[in-house]
């Protein structure tokens, strides 16, 4: 966006924790409409869910040969009957899941293209604020990296991570790397422009995931960003305002930002990979709707 | 003044500031124009792009090359470079400006000193003396003699001359210009008024013999070269000539009559055809307000020919004849009213009846002809009309002498002897008697006297009581033929004898007419007459060059002059009004005696030139570059502006403003073609056919098979809409979502299948345009799951209810109940079935409150398209499924389209009735 923007883009929605969060259940309950008995988030998250490994619950997860230790009254006697051998009934461990959200507003993420609906930041927030939405209406307990004590079930929770997004924004972007990390089980939810350079995403995301959490990335791009659709004598300004990056015709780079951008993507792909992170890319000018389907499915594994 | 070849500069000391460009290069080199300012959160990716010194360029050369270009252009700009005209360059001795000031160069006056004045600072400029000869004389009288002068006190001059209001005389002006041209080096101007009034181009090969000569016209002058070359009374009001200039445009003037004050009283247009030079016509005035004309103007055109002075002599003065019983006599033909009435008319306004009408009319003068003493009542009104200044002029007959009321009558300037005296006849010794010549003091001096007048009859004066009265006019006797005697304020006047041929044949000569307009002048001038050369005149109002009566100046006014009005209009006798003791009058150009006569050409000076060449007047002058160079300094600054944006990319950034723009300009120009196309009732455009019915339509999804079953689907409910309601359509289109005219449908049915259409961003745009603006799209994915109430899989494959939600924003949506108005908009529903069982639809939620909005979106899985299309055709490929179903189909398709037409008017009272029935037998 044109520099005299940006010194007064505020950002309506980052400023107003109503429109907020109305915007945000707006965009929750296109989705719920979609499946209104909450396929996604409801039905398959609906507070307790099976973990995929063996635990306390009610679902059958596995029979396993009966080890030394194992108290005989865990012996399925009915499985055990078919065969030589002794089989122990494992059932799934369920439980409501914690999971955390973090919403990166840094400077970097207020711009908007001029064709854009809102700001990337904006969008992060909305994304935030409605995943929380679903996530409590399916019984999950929520929480603000970094800013929640601990994940929250229910409406106040969501109304409370509207809030405290709001906070954020107004206040100095917080160092990942001294968060203190999700424990095990947990999932977390980022949510940011990742286009930060390689070496510090990287250390960013192993402070992340080094408590064992299970890691969505979710990218929130611009078109322009994507798109590079400059032409002419251009000063770029990046958020630090210190010096611009000055370009004399715009259009003559454009193809060697974008196989610049294509190559950090890559990096980004291959971080998300090695931190056993899924990754997610959303454009602003597009529908929230896919995304929040997506990480559903992706919440659902 | 610095002459660059055929350049010359007025400030050439500017143009030393040229000797800054060099310097200006190096910064303009090296100061780029500015970028635009861009905030990017991602620059550190660009940044790390390999552009560095190479991408970053300096000013391109030609930006740096049109700004010295400006920068050198607004220096000589200022440094006022001129043209001046070829011949001049060389000339350096004193220069004689010959300059016209007659009546004709007045009414573009002022466009002449301003190209005299620049004349003259161009001689300052080139450091000339100069000398300014007038070719007609100024109005204070020539000079003695021409003296050359500087630029700078001529100028003084020129600012205070004014045109003077005569004619030329090259004579004079020659022989004062003559000594100057001597002079070594001299060379002269002549500034023409573009005519010749005789001599000129004698005059003009003499000036060009003694020196070189520039001959100057203002190009528009003959526009202006227009003046009166006689003014007469007419019986409308004022015969005019109007005259013009040789090669003159059609022209359009208005002439005006104006009283003292200035105030108009009267216009009239005159139209001058192309070259038409004459111009013969009659301006009408009313008779009441023809009195008050003092002038008679061409309005816009200020000369002293333009303006004619109104005199007495130029009115048609009103007269009363009074008509009595006893004068009007048995045959209107032999009446001395008729006698009078033909001779004064030409001259006069006639008022004809008894005293008070006659009085009422406020004559200036009353004649009474033949009639003894008034009865009381009318000798008093009319005793005190002539006490008042009035003229009443009687003449004797044989009604006047036949009582003896005439010895007491007081409104005769003589006692009359009771007997007429005859003179001649059969009983009679002596002939009848001619009529004496006129003394100088009579106002009737200088009137020639027919030969063959006689007098056969005459109403003698006692002599006793002529002493009371003047006698005008005696026969050759000595008797008195006219006498006059004043009354208060007034004059009484009689005829001796009649004013028809009864007692003399003077009534039938032209003798008695010219008398007659002398009393009627004597009438106008409220005055007596004034009696010829006896007493000089002098000027109390003097016409100016430029046609405007003012106070003389001192020469003239202390000048007397001896019957100026009888002489031609010029410096010696210059025009305007005149008077003496006894009367007063005007002189004007256009007069009998000159110099302006109906028979006056005014000539073209071109054919005076011989070989000389004319110039307009700017030809003489130097032509100021400056208004050239500013232009084009202009149109570099926006050039400059717009390399900038370009270097900026500044196109990009205003490129939605620029697509406006073309897209409003090409509106326009389609609009414009709409209308200018001849028969745009003829042909009706496609959206005018589209419009006119309701139309129905399937949405393109590329499949061939599925676009079929969609349009046999709908032709099939559309047939039974047709048949069952009011609804009336036209055939179903098949429509893209790429179309621009989606909004002439009311309802777009869309079989949404796997994989069969993924709509464009700018479909999904236009889609959703549609909708946002009222349209209703009705998905049906065929699917035919039902039972569970889950959007997600009764819709079909999750990956469709994805991709739906991908291309389309979907409101949040709920199943159809029996509530909502698509239930009950026409057929009262509560299973909505296809060919794939029951199915479901999901619309959006919230629409069974009252006044919700229409929903946008219906969908469906029941594949209705199937149960329709059986219902219109037996093909085979419908085949199956039973009629109850495809019935309810179909009614379930009418209540779509019922909901997409009427939306949800009166929704809850379409079935009051029936609603009403069911709640009584529920109970």
């Amino acid at each position: 966006m044109p520099i005299s923007d940006f010194k007064t883009a505020a950002g309506s929605l980052l400023s107003d924790p109503l429109k907020l969060r109305r915007q945000a259940r707006k965009a929750a309950d296109v989705l719920q409409s979609l499946s209104p008995s909450g396929a996604l988030y409801s039905a398959h998250l609906r507070g307790q869910h099976g973990r995929r490994r063996a635990g306390s619950g009610d679902s059958f997860w596995q029979f396993r040969n009966y080890m030394p230790g194992d108290s005989a009254a865990v012996i399925d006697w009915r499985r055990s009957a078919r065969s030589d051998s002794h089989f122990v009934r494992q059932y799934e461990w369920e439980a409501a899941r914690d999971i955390w959200l973090l919403c990166d507003l840094g400077p970097h993420m207020m711009f908007a293209g001029e064709h854009a609906p809102r700001l990337k930041g904006e969008e992060a927030a909305l994304l935030t604020v409605a995943l929380a939405h679903l996530l409590a209406r399916g019984g999950e307990r929520v929480g603000l990296l970094g800013q929640s004590h601990r994940p929250i079930a229910g409406t106040y929770g969501t109304n409370l991570i509207a809030e405290k997004i709001i906070q954020v924004a107004q206040s100095d972007p917080p160092d990942i790397t001294a968060l203190t990390p999700p424990t095990r089980g947990t999932h977390t939810i980022w949510i940011s422009d990742f286009l930060t350079p390689v070496q510090r995403l990287r250390k960013r995301l192993k402070a992340i995931v080094r408590g064992g959490t299970q890691l969505h990335l979710v990218q929130i791009i611009d078109a322009e960003e994507r798109d590079f659709p400059f032409s002419g004598r251009i000063n770029f300004e990046g958020p630090s305002r210190t010096n611009g990056h000055l370009i004399d015709s715009a259009e003559d780079i454009r193809l060697r930002y974008l196989d610049r951008l294509e190559r950090h993507q890559d990096h980004v792909e291959t971080l998300a990979k090695e931190a056993g992170a899924t990754l997610l890319r959303h454009v602003t000018d597009q529908s929230l709707s896919p995304c929040l389907f997506a990480l559903g499915a992706q919440l659902e594994h | 003044m610095l002459a660059l070849g055929p350049i010359a500069f007025l400030n050439p000391w500017l143009l030393t500031g040229l000797i800054l460009l060099p310097l200006a290069y190096i910064i303009i080199r090296a100061i780029p124009p500015a970028p635009r300012r861009y905030f990017f959160p991602a620059t550190w990716l660009t940044r790390e792009l390999d552009t560095n010194a190479a991408d970053v360029k300096a000013t391109p050369w030609w930006l740096i090359l049109m700004r010295l270009l400006l920068l050198g252009l607004i220096i000589t700009a200022l440094a006022h470079p001129v043209l001046p005209p070829q011949q001049q360059l060389a000339r350096t001795g004193p220069a004689v400006i010959v300059v016209d000031n007659d009546w004709a160069t007045a009414p573009d006056w002022p466009s002449r000193r301003e190209a005299l004045l620049g004349l003259l600072s161009q001689l300052e400029s080139q450091g000339r003396q100069a000398s300014l000869a007038t070719t007609a004389a100024p109005v204070d009288g020539w000079p003695e003699a021409l003296e050359l002068e500087t630029p700078a006190t001529l100028a003084e001059k020129i600012r205070a001359m004014a045109p003077s209001p005569w004619m030329p005389d090259y004579e004079t002006a020659l022989d004062l210009a003559m000594p100057l041209l001597a002079q070594a080096d001299a060379s002269v101007f002549y500034l023409s008024s573009g005519l010749n009034f005789g001599g000129a181009g004698d005059f003009i090969s003499k000036l060009s013999a003694e020196a070189p000569l520039d001959i100057a016209v203002d190009s528009d002058a003959g526009l202006r070269q227009i003046a009166f070359a006689a003014v007469k009374p007419s019986p409308k009001g004022f015969a005019f000539l109007l005259i013009r200039g040789e090669e003159a445009p059609a022209l359009t003037v208005t002439l005006v009559a104006k009283d003292g004050g200035g105030l108009v009283l009267a216009s009239q247009q005159v139209e001058f055809k192309t070259g038409q030079v004459r111009y013969d016509g009659d301006f009408s005035i009313p008779a009441q307000l023809r009195g008050r004309a003092a002038s008679l103007s061409v309005e816009g055109v200020r000369s002293a020919a333009a303006t004619y002075v109104l005199d007495a002599r130029s009115h048609r003065p009103l007269v009363g004849l009074i008509d009595t019983p006893a004068n009007r006599g048995t045959a209107p033909f032999q009446s001395p009213l008729f006698y009078l009435g033909r001779a004064l008319s030409p001259y006069a306004t006639l008022e004809r009846g008894s005293v008070d009408t006659v009085l009422k009319a406020s004559p200036a003068i009353i004649m009474l002809p033949d009639q003894g003493r008034l009865p009381g009542a009318q000798q008093e009104v009319l005793s005190r009309w002539v006490d008042a200044g009035g003229i009443l002029v009687r003449f004797a007959g044989p009604n006047m002498l036949a009582d003896d009321g005439h010895v007491s009558d007081p409104l005769l300037p003589v006692r009359l002897r009771t007997q007429p005296r005859i003179i001649g006849g059969s009983l009679s010794w002596s002939n009848a008697l001619g009529v004496s010549d006129f003394d100088e003091s009579s106002p009737f001096a200088g009137i020639q006297i027919a030969e063959d007048v006689r007098v056969e009859r005459q109403a003698l004066a006692r002599s006793s009581s002529l002493g009371s009265g003047t006698v005008w006019s005696k026969l050759s006797d000595g008797t008195p033929l006219v006498s006059a005697a004043p009354r208060g304020s007034g004059q009484l006047v009689l005829f001796h004898t009649t004013a028809d041929p009864q007692w003399s044949n003077l009534a039938l000569s032209g003798t008695f007419v010219e008398m007659l307009q002398r009393l009627l002048y004597l009438a106008s001038s409220g005055q007596a007459l004034p009696s010829g050369a006896a007493e000089p005149m002098l000027m109390t109002q003097f016409l100016t060059g430029r046609g405007r009566l003012s106070a003389p100046p001192e020469r003239i006014a202390n000048t007397k002059y001896s019957a100026p009005l009888s002489k031609a209009a010029g410096p010696d006798n210059p025009p305007g009004l005149y008077e003496n003791s006894v009367g007063r009058g005007a002189v004007n150009l256009a007069s009998a005696a000159g110099p302006i006569s109906p028979r006056t050409e005014l000539l073209s000076i071109k054919a005076a030139t011989g070989s000389l060449p004319v110039r307009d007047v700017n030809g003489i002058l130097d032509r100021s570059l400056q208004p050239l160079i500013y232009h084009i300094i202009i149109i570099l600054v926006l050039a400059d502006i717009l390399a900038c944006l370009w270097l900026r990319g500044g196109f990009q950034a205003h490129k939605r403003l620029a697509q406006r723009l073309v897209k409003a300009a090409g509106a326009a120009a389609g609009l414009a073609a709409v209308m200018w196309s001849p028969d745009t009732h003829a042909q009706e455009t496609p959206i005018a056919q589209l419009a006119a019915n309701v139309r129905l339509a399937c949405l393109e999804t590329g499949v061939a098979a599925v676009d079929e079953l969609c349009l046999d689907g709908v032709d099939g409910l559309a047939r039974q809409l047709n048949l069952r309601t009011s609804v009336w359509t036209g055939p179903t289109q098949l429509v893209r979502a790429s179309q621009e005219n989606l909004g002439l449908f009311p309802i777009l049915f869309w079989p949404l299948q796997p994989g069969g259409l993924t709509l464009s961003d700018s479909e999904a745009q236009r889609l959703a345009t549609y909708l946002s603006a009222g349209g209703m799209l009705v998905i049906d994915t065929g699917a035919g799951v039902s039972g569970q109430a889950r959007l997600d899989t009764t819709l079909g494959p999750p990956e469709l209810l994805a991709s739906l939600a991908q291309q389309i924003a979907l409101p949040p949506l709920s199943m159809l109940n029996r509530e909502h108005v698509l239930s009950h908009s026409f057929y009262i529903l509560s299973r909505t079935p296809g060919r794939r069982g029951d199915g479901q639809v999901w619309l959006e939620a919230g629409g069974e409150a009252q006044g919700a909005p229409v929903s946008s979106i219906i969908l469906g899985n029941a594949d209705w398209f199937s149960s329709w299309a059986k219902v219109q055709t037996s093909l085979p490929g419908y085949a199956g499924g039973d009629g109850r179903r495809e019935e309810l189909a179909v009614r379930f398709g009418i209540n779509l389209v019922m909901y997409a037409l009427t939306g949800t008017y009166k929704a809850d009272q379409v079935h009051l009735p029936a609603l009403l029935e069911r709640v009584g037998r529920d109970e």
